[in-house]
């Protein structure tokens, strides 16, 4: 999708006011201006006291035969209303943006009161100089503040720096603050506290990343923030408590992610707004013991629709209270190499990836699921659907074969009582061997409401004998479902299957299909 | 089902419109003069010529329709309200995310001066999506050059002497490292 504007700042309504009189006297100068249409219709000279950012009308077309039915009155780019040139103004990259005053005198004060969005990375990588930076845009810029993406150095090497930004008049009323960090975990210890003035912004600030801070308990019980819709917490130093306390900070909280947090052991949701939250695995300190999220327990979460590990988890131990969040339909990824996860939904127990509980519950909300399996196993992914019988979206990512996955035997009286509900399946990582082939083939020949199936791979993808090969081993003639479309496709990236990098990637509703722009597509080296 | 409500729209250039209420709606100034009732022989727009509404029209008509039918096929809420024709529910069921977002990118192809057009109804209008539509597009063709090539683009003429010039360079000097 392509990237849209955020909520617009200024008060909605439109600022070309339908009003007769202006459109007569400001339409008439610029009917009266020739072509080609020149920027500055004001023919001030420039710098004669920036008058160019006060004009909010812009020479609205006159009115029926006010210019007849030539409608040669055209308009130039300068003649758009301050807000509109703002808006396209914040739409461009920090530096692009600050290049905009130099284009004309009507340009000239734009940019300073444009809805600024500064984001470090688009900055000088040397330190001094992207402190100064920082510094001289924060000092220029009039606000309003939308987006502050700062880098955590500049927060390590002086907080009260950081703090002092954040009181600038250029960031009132901010959006979104975003710290990206880039510390290792052996650097964690002693991280700053969260800067006091970020809760200035608790009437306004929509998305918080915040990393690399410690949220003390007293921070915790300020921390309140009547707009927050999305917050992550990435190697932020917080305790149990205090976690508990910021969650229930945010009343409109909608995506949560937990990063590798230190501090709390032990989470319990209980929201009625969250619709999406990610876990990362804790992180081990030296003796390889863990310090951060060890278990989460979804208690109450109404809303909740997709609960998601970007990347492997090691020692995580998720809950699900039976009845606890009706509406979640995405899970994963879940991966079968790690002994020491568990993941319980009401009495149903799996661990590394096997239904390993006694009693044969379901979890029918789930339509959506991502794993991964070191060993491609038929038997344990029908083990799997048989818990979550409304899969509808299976991702299926796989490196070896265990065994040659042989069914038509073992599974015919399941094939004859099971009904596959599953429309799509998408195959990671597939070279067409045999044991990926026979499993592939179970579901094309029994999968009556397939829609697509999906291989991705490495650059024999785009081979047309071995795709040729292919539909013969698969037997695609004898599909089951004769409508469903079989698709081979180039790996596209080299991302963890799950999508998410940051909290803005919860909102996705299938963080597993990669959106990846064609650029970014890293092909493995085979 | 009862055939949906319409309104009569009126350009600057007295061409008279006939759309759906659901489309008409899209417009938040159009939404509010409903409201208020001041609809009796039509909505005059005398800020909005005949050939910039109508291509605002085709933009509202879509999205409309798109949303109809995404609303009904969510499980029939929207049927039988005043929200969308059944027609255009039809005419639109098939249209998913991908169509809408092609008809976006095809629609913003256009030259500079309907762009500036479309912006401005868009503005004066209040169609937020369309508005937000035109100022991604400009920024687009802003994006990646230079300030001379900015100029060039968009037809702006540099009123600045050499030294103010070099003054705003020292100012934002950030900007240009």
């Amino acid at each position: 999708m392509a990237p849209r504007p955020k909520k617009r700042s200024r008060a909605s309504g439109p600022s070309a006011a339908p009003d007769g009189q202006l459109a007569a006297e400001t339409g008439g100068i610029s009917a009266i201006l020739p072509l080609p249409a020149t920027d500055a219709p004001d023919p001030k000279p420039a710098g004669a006291g920036g008058d160019g950012s006060r004009r909010q009308e812009p020479p609205v077309q006159a009115r029926g035969g006010g210019r007849g039915n030539a409608g040669v009155n055209r308009i130039g780019v300068g003649d758009l209303p301050d807000a509109v040139l703002q808006d396209i103004i914040s739409l461009l990259p920090t530096k692009e943006a600050g290049r905009t005053p130099i284009l004309s005198s009507r340009w000239r004060h734009l940019w300073r009161t444009a809805p600024l969005i500064l984001d470090c990375l688009q900055l000088p990588a040397d330190l001094p100089a992207l402190s100064g930076a920082v510094s001289r845009i924060l000092a220029a810029h009039r606000g309003p503040g939308r987006c502050f993406c700062v880098d955590t150095r500049l927060f390590h090497s002086s907080p009260a720096t950081l703090d002092a930004w954040l009181q600038s008049q250029a960031l009132d009323g901010l959006q979104e603050l975003d710290m990206c960090g880039f510390r290792r975990q052996n650097e964690l210890a002693a991280l700053p506290p969260l800067p006091p003035s970020t809760f200035r912004f608790s009437r306004c600030l929509r998305v918080a990343a915040l990393s690399e801070c410690t949220i003390s308990d007293g921070a915790a019980r300020a921390f309140y923030f009547s707009q927050m819709k999305e917050l992550e917490l990435e190697r932020v130093s917080i305790s149990e408590a205090s976690l508990h306390r910021a969650i229930a900070g945010c009343p409109i909280l909608e995506c949560l992610l937990l990063g590798h947090s230190v501090g709390s052991r032990r989470v319990r949701i209980k929201s009625a707004t969250l619709r999406s939250i990610g876990v990362c695995s804790p992180l081990l300190d030296g003796v390889g013991a863990s310090t951060g999220i060890v278990e989460i327990i979804i208690q109450d979460a109404p809303s909740l629709e997709r609960l998601v590990f970007p990347e492997v988890h090691q020692g995580l131990r998720v809950s699900v209270i039976a009845g606890a969040a009706p509406k979640l339909e995405t899970l994963g990824c879940i991966y079968d190499v790690d002994p020491s996860s568990r993941f319980v939904f009401g009495s149903m127990v799996i661990q590394d990836l096997r239904v390993v509980s006694s009693s044969r519950s379901v979890v029918s909300s789930i339509k959506v699921l991502a794993i991964n399996l070191y060993r491609l196993s038929l038997d344990l992914v029908i083990d799997l659907l048989m818990c979550f019988p409304c899969l509808e979206k299976l991702y299926i990512q796989s490196y070896r074969s265990a065994g040659n996955n042989l069914w038509r035997r073992k599974h015919r009286n399941l094939i004859r009582s099971f009904d596959i509900r599953l429309k799509t399946i998408v195959f990671l990582r597939y070279r067409g061997i045999k044991s990926q082939v026979s499993f592939a083939t179970f579901f094309l020949l029994n999968a009556k409401l397939l829609e697509t199936m999906r291989f991705e791979g490495g650059p024999y993808m785009e081979d047309e004998d071995f795709i040729a090969r292919q539909h013969e081993l698969l037997q695609v003639e004898k599909r089951a479902s004769i409508g469903a479309k079989i698709d081979f496709a180039t790996d596209k990236c080299d991302h963890y299957l799950t999508h998410v990098k940051h909290v803005h990637d919860l909102s996705i509703t299938d963080p597993f299909e990669c959106t990846c722009p064609e650029s970014l597509h890293v092909r493995p080296n085979y | 089902m009862a055939s949906p409500a319409m309104v009569t729209l009126i350009s600057s250039d007295d061409a008279r419109f006939e759309v759906t209420e659901a489309a008409a709606t899209m417009s938040q100034t159009i939404r509010h003069m409903i409201e208020d009732g001041c609809t009796d022989g039509g909505i005059p727009l005398p800020n909005v010529p005949a050939r910039t509404l109508a291509k605002v029209l085709e933009y509202c008509n879509k999205h409309a329709a798109a949303t109809a039918a995404e609303s009904s096929a969510a499980g029939g809420a929207a049927a039988g309200s005043d929200s969308g024709s059944s027609s255009s529910a039809d005419s639109a069921g098939k249209d998913d995310g991908v169509d809408l977002a092609s008809f976006d990118k095809a629609f913003v192809e256009v030259d500079t001066d309907t762009l500036y057009d479309l912006l401005l109804a868009a503005n004066y209008l209040d169609v937020k999506t369309l508005l937000d539509l035109c100022c991604q597009k400009v920024a687009d063709m802003i994006r990646g050059k230079t300030p001379e090539q900015i100029r060039q683009t968009f037809g702006i003429k540099n009123d600045f002497s050499p030294e103010e010039e070099e003054k705003i360079r020292k100012e934002n000097q950030w900007a240009f490292e």
